[in-house]
C-alpha cells in the first residue's frame, strides 16, 4: 500500500515537471527565439524519463506531452502525440535492451530523438503544404533549432536525473 | 527486444498510434476544430497557462518599470523610496490607462460596425516554433467563438480562429500562407490578395498579391479587408512598404507592414458575427 502510493508521488511529481515544462515552453517570452530557431524543451524531457522509466512508462509519457503540445502547437493535430509517443517508447528500448543510462548515452540520444523530430515535423509541413519554403524552412529554422535545444538538454537531463533519483530512493 | 513486440503493452502503443492518425485524418476532413484528447487536456491545463502568461507579463511589466525606476533613482537617491512605491502605483496606473485605451479602441470600432458581436480574449501561449506567429487565446466553443471567426486588435487584423476546442482557440495570423483575405488599397481601391510567406513572415510582414501590372499601389498606402463571408470590410491589415514584380507571372505584389506587431499582442477581440458572416474557409478568398 505504501509502496502504491510512493509510486504515485513518483508520477505525480513527473506530470508536474511535465507541466511546468510545458508552461516554460509556450509562455509568451520565456523561452526566446534566436532568429528564427526555438528550443523544444519537451522532447528531451520524455527522452530522459524515458531512459529513467522504460519503455511502457516512457510511452505513455510522450502520449501526455504530445497531447499538451498540440495544445499550442498550430496545424499539427495528433503529430506531437503520435511522435513523441514513439520517442518515449524508442528511448525506453534502447536503455532496456541496448544503451546505458548514463550522461553521454543521455545527450546522444537526445540530440537523435530531437533531430528525428525536427525531421519529421518538417516532412509533415512539406506533405501537408503548411511551409511554403521548404528547404528555406530547413537551413533557417529546422536545423538551428535542433541545436539550441540540444544546448539546453545539460542541465534539463541533470534536473530530471536528480529528481528520478530522489524519487527512486523514495521508493526503495 | 523481441518479447517487447509480442507484449500487450506493444499491441497498445500501435493501437493507440493507429487512433491517433484517424482521428487526425478525421480532423483534416472536418477542419476548425480540436482533437477530443487536446481539447480534454487543454480545459484543464488553460487555466495554468493563463496564470503562467499573467505572471510573465507581471515580470515583463516590473522590468519595464524598474528600468524607468532606476533613472529616476540615480538623480534623487534619496527619493529611492517614494519612487518605488511610485513605480509600483504606475504599474497599475499604466495597466488601467492600457486596459481604458483597449476598450475605448473598441469602442471606436463598435461604433463604426455596430453590427459586430466581440469576444474579448487573452493570449495564453504562443508556439515560438511556429513560423507564422500563431498563438492561444483563452477562449473557445463555450464563449460563442466559431472556426474561422476574424481576429483584431484596436490597431487591425490579427487573422482568424484556425481551430476551436470548448476552452481555447488557436490564431493563423495574416503572416501565415494559409491565410488568403481578399484586400484593397484605401487609396486607389486597387485589389488583390493578402497571405503570407515564410521568408517575409520572418521580418512580421506579409504581401498583397495579384494586383494588376497597372495598378497605382504606393508605399504608404494603407490596405483594407474587402468584405466576404470570412472578413468584414473595411478591416485595417497593414500599409504597403514596397511594389515589386512577382516572379511568376506578369502581375505586381506589394509587401505590406501590419498593423499589428504581432509579438506584442496581449489582448485580442474576436469577432463573433457580423453582417453577411458566413461559413465558408478564408482559403476562398475571405
Amino acid at each position: 500500500m505504501q509502496n502504491r502510493s510512493r509510486e504515485l508521488v513518483h508520477y505525480v511529481v513527473l506530470g508536474f515537471l511535465c507541466l511546468v515544462l510545458y508552461l516554460i515552453q509556450y509562455t509568451d517570452d520565456v523561452l526566446p527565439k534566436i532568429g528564427r530557431a526555438s528550443a523544444v524543451i519537451l522532447v528531451p524531457t520524455v527522452v530522459f524519463a524515458a531512459m529513467f522509466l522504460r519503455e511502457w512508462e516512457g510511452a505513455i509519457t510522450g502520449l501526455l506531452v504530445g497531447v499538451l503540445m498540440d495544445i499550442a502547437t498550430s496545424g499539427a493535430t495528433c503529430f506531437n502525440a503520435v511522435v513523441l509517443m514513439l520517442i518515449g517508447c524508442g528511448a525506453g528500448l534502447l536503455v532496456t535492451y541496448i544503451v546505458n543510462n548514463n550522461l553521454l548515452a543521455a545527450l546522444i540520444m537526445s540530440f537523435g530523438f530531437t533531430a528525428v523530430y525536427f525531421l519529421l515535423k518538417w516532412v509533415f509541413a512539406c506533405v501537408f503544404g503548411v511551409i511554403d519554403a521548404p528547404f528555406l524552412y530547413l537551413v533557417k529554422q529546422i536545423i538551428p533549432s535542433v541545436f539550441y535545444t540540444f544546448v539546453l538538454t545539460i542541465p534539463l537531463y541533470l534536473i530530471i536525473r536528480r529528481i528520478m533519483k530522489r524519487l527512486y530512493k523514495l521508493k526503495s | 527486444m523481441r518479447f517487447f513486440f509480442r507484449s500487450t503493452r506493444f499491441k497498445i502503443i500501435a493501437g493507440i498510434t493507429a487512433g491517433l492518425l484517424i482521428v487526425a485524418v478525421a480532423i483534416r476532413i472536418i477542419g476548425g476544430v480540436a482533437s477530443p484528447q487536446a481539447s480534454v487536456l487543454g480545459t484543464i491545463v488553460a487555466p495554468f497557462q493563463k496564470l503562467a502568461t499573467n505572471i510573465s507579463n507581471k515580470v515583463e511589466d516590473i522590468k519595464t518599470a524598474y528600468f524607468d525606476g532606476q533613472e529616476l533613482m540615480e538623480e534623487n537617491q534619496q527619493l529611492k523610496e517614494e519612487i518605488n512605491r511610485l513605480t509600483s502605483q504606475l504599474i497599475d496606473y499604466q495597466k488601467a490607462i492600457d486596459e481604458n485605451k483597449f476598450y475605448k479602441d473598441y469602442l471606436e470600432i463598435k461604433d463604426r460596425h455596430p453590427d459586430f458581436q466581440f469576444e474579448p480574449a487573452m493570449l495564453i501561449s504562443r508556439d515560438t516554433a511556429d513560423s507564422y506567429g500563431g498563438f492561444t487565446i483563452d477562449k473557445g466553443s463555450i464563449h460563442g467563438i466559431s472556426a474561422y471567426d476574424p481576429v483584431i486588435t484596436a490597431e487591425g487584423l490579427v487573422g482568424y480562429i484556425s481551430e476551436v476546442a470548448p476552452s481555447y482557440s488557436k490564431v493563423t495570423t495574416v503572416l501565415s500562407p494559409d491565410i488568403n483575405i481578399g484586400a484593397f488599397d484605401r487609396r486607389t481601391r486597387d485589389s488583390g490578395i493578402v497571405s503570407g510567406s515564410f521568408e517575409l513572415a520572418g521580418e512580421g510582414k506579409c504581401r498583397l498579391y495579384n494586383l494588376p501590372r497597372t495598378c497605382s499601389v504606393t508605399i504608404g498606402d494603407y490596405i483594407v479587408t474587402y468584405g466576404g463571408s470570412v472578413f468584414p470590410e473595411g478591416l485595417l491589415i497593414g500599409t504597403v512598404e514596397d511594389v515589386k514584380q512577382d516572379e511568376n507571372d506578369i502581375s505586381v505584389y506589394s509587401v505590406l507592414k501590419p498593423a499589428v506587431n504581432f509579438d506584442e499582442i496581449r489582448d485580442v477581440m474576436v469577432i463573433t458575427y457580423f453582417t453577411g458572416q458566413g461559413s465558408s474557409t478564408p482559403q476562398k478568398g475571405g
